[in-house]
């Protein structure tokens, strides 16, 4: 059997995605859906380097680029079966893909450090 | 989606500053542009959609040049993804980080060093914790010579199975380019869109019928017409399988005939003496070397010489026993896993020159498993007479 995975129709280079890794995982907390949520803000130093404010914590990062780059492939949700259906082909042409290559992530911008709790400031008072 | 990427935050940038000095950032230390990720409304959905898959520049400049990736194998096979010209090994790596996918982020080299403070709303299309990993290998084509070995071509009576190049990409775990490279190296035969072998007995049967019209013609070993050959053998077996056959086992001297100026060809010595040693080792699994090579020898036609160096990945000669003996093994008859194959080896004779082995390790090997580094972990190093052998790393 064969699967196939290419460019949409027509395309060239695909177009470059972005890649944010955080040590860990983030958890919804409200044991809700974490689909349309807010995640944190994104900020840059002047020096380029990356800072990410998550609820009540920080982290420090930096942008790397990936040794190798990641490919992003699409399951396509609009073929017929028969159609991505490869087995048995007894032509030499080339079945419809069954995946789309749709993007590419060059670079990424890793947060590796253990986010750092925020502590508000102690109000003075006597 | 795209609304969403481009457009500016539903926050107030007030909102996002004051949560920055919060965390005791010092806003005239950052780029102006501040942005804020969510988890897309999709992000469940892509993530089962979508993959991550590692790629070296070989492959991506495959993709950006329209090519397609193909993963090949049976449902029981690990799994191979090739280019037109290269086969991988597909892993599934874990990765204990989250790896958050976004369509569009503004890199710090991308934003404006001046300018009012900002914030863009990005979306992050799915979390990730597994990517493929693509490791170069070896194209397995074990299963190609198992398909056109298992039913040959015998003559127009009996054609056997034959498969076309796409029947054949759909079972072969390799790339075109190193499917059609096999196919030529094997010798397979193509007829009508089909690639087969040839059995032997009756390859054999053609090639006779070739040396018989080179006696008939009483032509020398040095000048044999091509096409008056097949011409005249094509009313005894198919034209294809004449030419194929033809073609396998002679080849151009590079000069013309006096008389017309037809190209001369010769015999291939090392593919008659392999035919040869084909046919006579398939009776019996052990021969005795000096028989073997003897009878072998007298059988071939004038002007081809028979030397054990032929028997390349046919047969090997063990000269550990008295008197020595010829065994036919062929790299197929093994298994496909190292440590049995090496045991299957050393099971034949318990030291091997480098060379003898190469033909059963060839397709072990991959870029990043080397001969060397194969032979040192399976194997035992001893010199002999000034010869480097390879024997069993544990000898009984």
């Amino acid at each position: 059997m064969q699967i196939f995975a290419k460019l949409p129709d027509g395309g060239t280079e695909p177009p470059s995605w972005a890649l944010v890794e955080l040590q860990g995982d983030l958890e919804s907390r409200s044991a809700t859906s974490l689909a349309g949520q807010l995640i944190g803000d994104l900020h840059f130093t002047r020096q380029g380097a990356p800072v990410l404010i998550v609820g009540h914590h920080i982290l420090w990062g930096k942008v790397t680029a990936l040794e190798k780059p990641l490919l992003v492939m699409r399951k396509r949700d609009d073929l017929t079966p028969a159609a991505a259906e490869s087995d048995a082909m007894e032509t030499d042409a080339e079945p419809e893909s069954r995946y789309h290559v749709q993007a590419i992530v060059r670079n990424k911008i890793l947060f590796k450090s253990r986010p750092k709790p925020i502590i508000a400031n102690v109000p003075k008072k006597i | 989606m795209e609304a969403q990427n481009t457009g500016s935050s539903i926050r107030p940038i007030q909102d996002v500053d004051a949560i920055a000095e919060k965390a005791k950032l010092q806003l005239e230390d950052l780029l102006p542009k501040a942005q804020t990720l969510y988890f897309s409304d999709d992000c469940l959905a892509n993530a089962s959609q979508l993959t991550l898959v590692e790629a070296d520049a070989h492959v991506i400049d495959h993709v950006c040049k329209g090519g397609s990736l193909v993963i090949r194998g049976e449902p029981s096979d690990s799994a191979v993804l090739c280019t037109a010209e290269k086969t991988y090994s597909v892993r599934e790596a874990e990765t204990s980080n989250s790896l958050l996918l976004l369509q569009s982020l503004t890199g710090p080299n991308e934003i404006e060093k001046e300018g009012p403070r900002h914030v863009t709303d990005r979306q992050v299309a799915g979390t990730f914790y597994t990517y493929l990993e693509l490791r170069e290998c070896q194209p397995r084509l074990r299963r190609l010579h198992r398909l056109l070995s298992a039913d040959p071509y015998r003559g127009r009576l009996h054609p056997g199975t034959g498969y076309s190049a796409a029947r054949l990409a759909e079972a072969v775990q390799a790339s075109r380019e190193q499917l059609e490279t096999a196919l030529r190296e094997s010798h397979a035969l193509l007829m009508d869109g089909e690639y087969r072998f040839l059995e032997c007995e009756y390859e054999f049967h053609v090639f006779s019928l070739i040396t018989k019209f080179i006696d008939e013609n009483s032509w020398s070993s040095v000048e044999v017409r091509r096409s008056l050959t097949l011409e005249t053998l094509s009313e005894l077996e198919p034209a294809a399988v004449v030419a194929h056959c033809f073609d396998k086992h002679m080849k151009p001297i590079g000069e013309t005939a006096a008389d017309g100026g037809e190209p001369l060809y010769t015999f291939c010595e090392d593919q008659v003496a392999r035919l040869f040693a084909r046919l006579l080792l398939q009776p019996m699994k052990t021969f005795n070397l000096a028989d073997f090579t003897a009878s072998w020898q007298q059988s071939v036609p004038d002007g081809v010489t028979t030397s054990v160096d032929q028997l390349r990945g046919l047969a090997v000669v063990n000269s550990e026993v008295s008197p020595q003996v010829v065994v036919r093994l062929a790299p197929t008859d093994l298994p496909d896993d190292a440590p049995e194959r090496f045991a299957a080896l050393f099971a034949v004779k318990q030291h091997w020159t480098a060379d003898e082995l190469h033909p059963y390790l060839e397709d072990l090997t991959s870029p990043s498993v080397k001969m060397g580094s194969l032979l040192a972990k399976n194997t035992r190093l001893t010199t002999k007479a000034g010869v480097k052998m390879y024997g069993p790393k544990h000898a009984h």
